[in-house]
């Protein structure tokens, strides 16, 4: 990933941005974000040639966790403290590596950063939140229903299953809220189009005034974007064909770097939206999680237990901060490839929009289905 | 965030994505197994040098027999008749099955009798469960290769002898010696395994190819 090094250096090309006076405290971030793509570069690397053959590794060691939880417990009760350490680091890499395996937490955040956020701090803080919040959740469960209620351990883990059904509902609210804002975007820039093409500042053809309408456009999108934030609900923007006009006083590609601008790449988003990801993915009691919860009541080593499911949701934090990562690599990789071509950042917006409603669609559909799955699942004969 | 774009290299990255989002699709929840039993066994032999009789010892994990205690007792105290009780029921249920052992001679299946003598009871936090399946046709492991297996079909729980002391041979020829062979599952059955949910039909093919096997070698 060396080649990433040279253009941090390089002043970032976006002109609104900051001005140079920062650039000791860019160069700062830029190494942390150079470290952190160093880690994701290793691990893509790894995944992208060792995909199989790790999914089936973590497989594995997931069939054989409950065994080995259970000899680690074993030892805390016969060796005293000192084991717990074995533990603990036992936990931390079940974390690391379960994260890493299948499931919908991370399809929730990958899909969520890929189609609807840019902002990489943002995407890691969600990350970390989210694996807290279901070892917490787990832990506010196991020792509800356990130690406060009395329920005894199969209504227990009846309870935790529950809990998970409900969280499935809750991923799929989320993407239908995703789905509604994609839709509304789209639905603003139909109208700021039908504006633009009533005003007088009808794009003409040629090659310049092709990228004046383009700058024209996406000031319409910019300030379209703006009014969706919750401040300012005035819907409408009467300013943009204003915006284009002051521009062509000048010439018609001043300004403006070529490609979508930051407001563009994301689609505002609220506290609400944050708290919302971090809500429908961490109210899930990871399974592990409340087996250790479980196991550790059995050889009542509680603390024990709940030591572990801390220790498991930082090394879950992570590698879906590593995801987190990753996808916004991704979708800014997708972003530029965009810019990089002849479309006029309207078309980009469009198809920005659009991902952003693919993305919705598809956790919904997670979320429905697994909602399903877990609604018509028969108990088993056997348990 | 323009500076990381424009190596090659993140040509990969996005395939690599779009592979994890499809793998990602796949949530699971309830991997198979979703109990565990070490298992200890004992062959017994006969004066003769026949093998006569398969004595066992599960060790039932600490989930599972809370579980199972939690059922039993009813809200009541445990006591050792209560966890016997336990025993003769799971002897019981486990006829049909063969008491999850496979034995075979000169890879035919051996017929096995039916289970009189048992016992349960609790160590430490632990279940365990005696006991002893005698053969009413003994077989003779000078003359054909002996192999025993001891798995739930449906791998709902994943039994395992712990290491070779898990093995015993009683009163065997001097020449008789005994060889744990570890199961060695292909990757797509091992997948299959962990796609499989609690509520999943049983598939009383699978335990088998996560069964280890016992090979009892007298030359």
């Amino acid at each position: 990933m060396k080649p990433v090094m040279k253009p941090v250096q390089k002043p970032v090309q976006t002109s609104a941005q900051q001005p140079g006076q920062k650039t000791a405290q860019r160069q700062a971030i830029g190494a942390l974000l150079l470290a952190l793509v160093l880690v994701g570069g290793l691990m893509l690397w790894v995944m992208s040639s060792q995909w199989d053959a790790m999914t089936w590794w973590i497989q594995d060691q997931q069939r054989d966790l409950h065994r080995q939880l259970a000899e680690a417990l074993r030892n805390i009760r016969s060796q005293g403290a000192p084991a717990a350490w074995a533990l603990m680091g036992l936990s931390f890499f079940y974390g690391v590596f379960h994260a890493a395996g299948p499931g919908h937490g991370k399809a929730v955040i990958a899909t969520y950063l890929g189609t609807q956020e840019s902002r990489l701090k943002r995407g890691i803080v969600m990350s970390i939140l989210a694996s807290l919040l279901q070892a917490v959740v787990a832990i506010v469960v196991v020792e509800t229903a356990l130690g406060l209620l009395g329920l005894g351990l199969r209504r227990t883990q009846a309870a935790g299953q529950q809990v998970e059904t409900f969280s499935f509902a809750v991923v799929a609210l989320l993407g239908a809220v995703f789905i509604f804002r994609a839709l509304r975007r789209l639905w603003r820039r139909v109208q700021t189009a039908r504006r633009q093409s009533a005003s007088p500042v009808t794009p003409a053809t040629g090659l310049f005034s092709s990228k004046l309408a383009a700058a024209a456009a996406r000031d319409a999108a910019e300030a379209g974007n703006i009014a969706d934030e919750p401040s300012d609900r005035q819907s409408g923007n009467p300013d943009a064909p204003t915006l284009g006009t002051r521009w062509q006083q000048f010439c018609a590609d001043c300004g403006r770097m070529h490609g979508p601008s930051r407001h563009q790449l994301e689609a505002p988003m609220s506290f609400r939206a944050l708290a919302g990801i971090v809500v429908s993915i961490g109210i899930r009691p990871c399974t592990g999680a409340i087996l250790v919860l479980l196991v550790a009541h059995t050889l009542d080593l509680r603390a024990a237990g709940i030591a572990a499911v801390l220790a498991m949701s930082v090394g879950t934090a992570l590698t879906t901060s590593a995801l987190a990562l990753l996808s916004v690599l991704a979708r800014h990789l997708a972003l530029r490839l965009l810019g990089a071509t002849s479309r006029t950042p309207e078309t980009i917006g469009i198809i920005i929009d659009v991902a952003s409603l693919c993305g919705g669609l598809f956790i919904c559909t997670l979320g429905i289905s697994l909602l399903h799955t877990a609604l018509l699942l028969p108990a088993h004969p056997l348990f | 965030m323009n500076w990381f774009i424009g190596t090659h290299r993140l040509t990969r990255c996005l395939q690599a994505f779009t592979g994890m989002l499809l793998a990602l699709m796949a949530g699971v929840a309830n991997a198979h197994p979703h109990a565990f039993i070490d298992v200890q066994s004992t062959l017994r032999f006969s004066s003769a040098g026949m093998v006569m009789a398969i004595e066992e010892e599960w060790f039932f994990d600490e989930l599972y027999t809370g579980f199972v205690i939690e059922d039993m007792a009813n809200g009541k105290k445990v006591t050792p008749q209560v966890v016997n009780g336990f025993g003769a029921r799971v002897i019981e249920n486990l006829q049909p099955f063969d008491y999850f052992t496979s034995l075979t001679a000169g890879g035919k299946k051996v017929k096995l009798g039916t289970v009189t003598e048992y016992k349960s009871e609790m160590i430490g936090k632990r279940l365990r469960l005696h006991f002893t399946i005698p053969l009413p046709a003994p077989i003779d492991p000078v003359a054909v290769p002996t192999k025993l297996s001891v798995y739930d079909p449906t791998y709902f729980i994943e039994m395992r002898f712990t290491d070779t002391k898990s093995i015993r041979l009683q009163d065997a020829p001097a020449v008789c010696q005994a060889k744990l062979e570890r199961a060695k599952p292909s990757e797509s059955t091992i997948s299959k395994a962990f796609a499989m949910d609690r509520g999943a039909a049983a598939d009383d093919t699978l335990g088998r190819l996560f069964a280890d096997t016992v090979a009892l070698a007298c030359k």
